[in-house]
């Protein structure tokens, strides 16, 4: 008899019912997907990124696709930290769902209150720094392409904030092991990466980039290949746990994370694809799970061999 | 949201009307039980990313609905999705999405309503005009070319629409010369009456400072780039008419609409 696989993710102060959450911008607050995918059944859900106030995000176009892949400059829409507070955390805690809030400030202090607001709220599991969104003017960024920065508003979320703290790197760097470490020295207990990559497409016959906003974040499967690397990378400098994602569309490809030292994922823009995506993923992770009779899947992780 | 589907539907027809433009006949039941004029699906086109196809679907407003379970979609190609939709042989199976977003009102549609469309906008102004049933309405449609008259003319006459039916084009052949909101106007100036309208950007711009003049209500379905279909992605925006202090406001076409009150945009 094929036992069930453990699939749990110990992240030291959190335990996670199993390694795939949604990535935050690609599941908005779990009700927009419910009709497809109950957030319940998910390891966490990362809601969309949230700001002091409501922000209304770039002029469109915000997306267009490209090859293996989609560029997006959505602006960090987001309702602002009161009205998730009031209208969108209750639904998820009502039914159960691991929330992570994923947070992003045009300064340091405003990371630091909307660490303090989310702290007295019921049904936060987890904070995910926004330090590397590359959408907006200020904050974002900015923060994340510096170890100082990073290490500067990691302290401040972590001394206001009740929750786990995990942070979301930023592939432009030179040395994201850098910005990994400082992150984990000023308190982070968590890193996780990749955030999409700054890009660029023009439309031929109009002579106009394709976004409004001219530049926006590479996702999908393209970028899958450099997330995997980084991941690689910062699960080797850093003795924190690490969540990976970046272009996962498939059970295959979050094993191969979870393999190179990720011990979950967040799967992104596959949730576009197939709302379903996420839910297909985990299945498709505790069925390989059976077939080659791993029965703790954090026997998995790391488990990469190099000759 | 309820009563959404994904479903793998098995393609029934799939013809070329005129160059570049297709009907597609597909065997979805619960979708065309579920959906109303004006809403869409979003079609999975094809192959996996890595093999060549694109990663999202497309999204396209419902063309026909009946109750033997079948829906039409009157598509375009432009891209690579709809390249790839065009030459989908009968028999194979889509997987589509759907029904999705806010249909058209027809509700209040008593005395006298004037549906508008232009060019690949008739898709879904069909369905329109299929169930606005007995009552009384004239259809304005603009071409570019007398080709296109033909089609929407063939289209048409599939259904049971018996109303007056308006046409231009633009070469002026098989149809008056012209824009489609000239006869549209010189129709509201007799007879004020509310509009539905889809067309392109100019085209609903140009109904929506109508419908304001002759003080009727229109409304106007969009289109956008959009990824999820589904209210989460936010790609889909729409700047909103309101919103003007605090700065701009937008909607998702795809939930929010893609049908909106014409005076609820910023055009």
């Amino acid at each position: 008899m094929v036992t069930q696989p453990d699939m749990r993710v110990d992240l030291g102060k959190l335990v996670l019912k199993n390694p795939v959450l949604a990535a935050s911008g690609t599941f908005g607050y779990g009700q927009e997907m419910a009709d497809f995918c109950d957030p319940a059944l998910l390891g966490g859900v990362v809601v969309k990124g949230l700001t002091l106030e409501p922000w209304p995000g770039n002029p469109p176009p915000r997306i267009v696709e490209t090859s293996a892949g989609m560029l997006n400059s959505i602006g960090l829409e987001n309702v602002g930290l009161d009205v998730f507070l009031k209208e969108k955390l209750p639904w998820l805690v009502e039914r159960n769902v691991t929330v992570v809030a994923n947070i992003l400030g045009k300064t340091v202090d405003e990371y630091a209150a909307l660490a303090q607001g989310l702290g007295k709220a019921d049904g936060v599991a987890m904070i995910e720094i926004n330090v590397s969104c590359p959408n907006v003017a200020a904050g974002g960024l900015a923060f994340g392409t510096s170890p100082e920065f990073t290490a500067q508003v990691v302290r401040v979320v972590v001394q206001a904030a009740e929750q786990p703290v995990m942070v979301k790197l930023t592939p432009m760097v030179s040395d994201i092991t850098a910005v990994a470490e400082a992150a984990v020295q000023a308190g982070a207990d968590i890193i996780s990466l990749i955030n999409t990559i700054p890009a660029m497409a023009v439309d031929l016959e109009n002579r106009r980039p394709a976004l409004k906003n001219v530049v926006g974040g590479l996702s999908g499967p393209a970028i899958k290949p450099v997330a995997l690397r980084l991941v690689w990378e910062v699960t080797r400098a850093v003795d924190a746990p690490v969540i990976g994602g970046g272009g996962i569309m498939t059970a295959e490809d979050a094993l191969e994370f979870l393999m190179v030292g990720a011990r979950a994922v967040q799967v992104g823009t596959a949730n576009f694809v197939d709302p379903r995506a996420a839910l297909k993923i985990l299945e498709g992770i505790e069925a390989y799970c059976k077939e080659k009779s791993i029965q703790d899947l954090s026997t998995w992780v790391g488990s990469l061999k190099i000759d | 949201m309820g009563d959404v589907f994904i479903k793998n539907c098995q393609v029934l027809e799939n013809r070329q009307l005129m160059e570049g433009t297709y009907l597609m006949r597909l065997r979805a039941p619960e979708i065309a039980a579920a959906a109303k004029p004006g809403q869409f699906v979003m079609v999975r086109t094809g192959s996996e990313p890595l093999e060549g196809g694109p990663l999202l679907r497309r999204p396209f407003s419902l063309h026909r609905l009946n109750s033997s379970g079948e829906i039409s979609l009157l598509y375009r190609v432009i891209g690579v999705g709809t390249r790839i939709m065009g030459g989908v042989e009968p028999g194979r199976e889509l997987e589509i999405m759907g029904p999705l977003g806010r249909g058209f009102d027809f509700s209040e549609a008593k005395e006298q309503s004037y549906l508008v469309a232009g060019g690949i906008g008739l898709a879904p102004m069909i369905a329109l005009a299929e169930a606005m049933g007995d009552r009384k309405s004239k259809f304005f449609y603009g071409a570019r070319t007398s080709k296109e008259v033909d089609v929407f003319l063939a289209l048409i006459r599939q259904t049971p629409y018996e109303g007056e039916l308006v046409l231009t084009s633009e070469d002026g052949l098989k149809a008056a010369k012209g824009m489609v909101t000239g006869p549209l106007a010189v129709a509201l100036e007799e007879e004020p009456a509310q509009l539905f309208a889809c067309g392109p950007r100019l085209m609903l711009a140009r109904v929506a400072v109508l419908a304001r003049e002759a003080g009727v209500r229109a409304q106007v379905s969009l289109e956008a780039n959009m990824a999820c279909g589904l209210g989460a992605c936010l790609s889909c925006a729409v700047e909103r008419a309101s919103g003007e202090e605090s700065g701009p406001v937008y909607s998702r076409v795809c939930f929010e609409g893609p049908v909106f009150f014409a005076e609820e945009v910023r055009w």
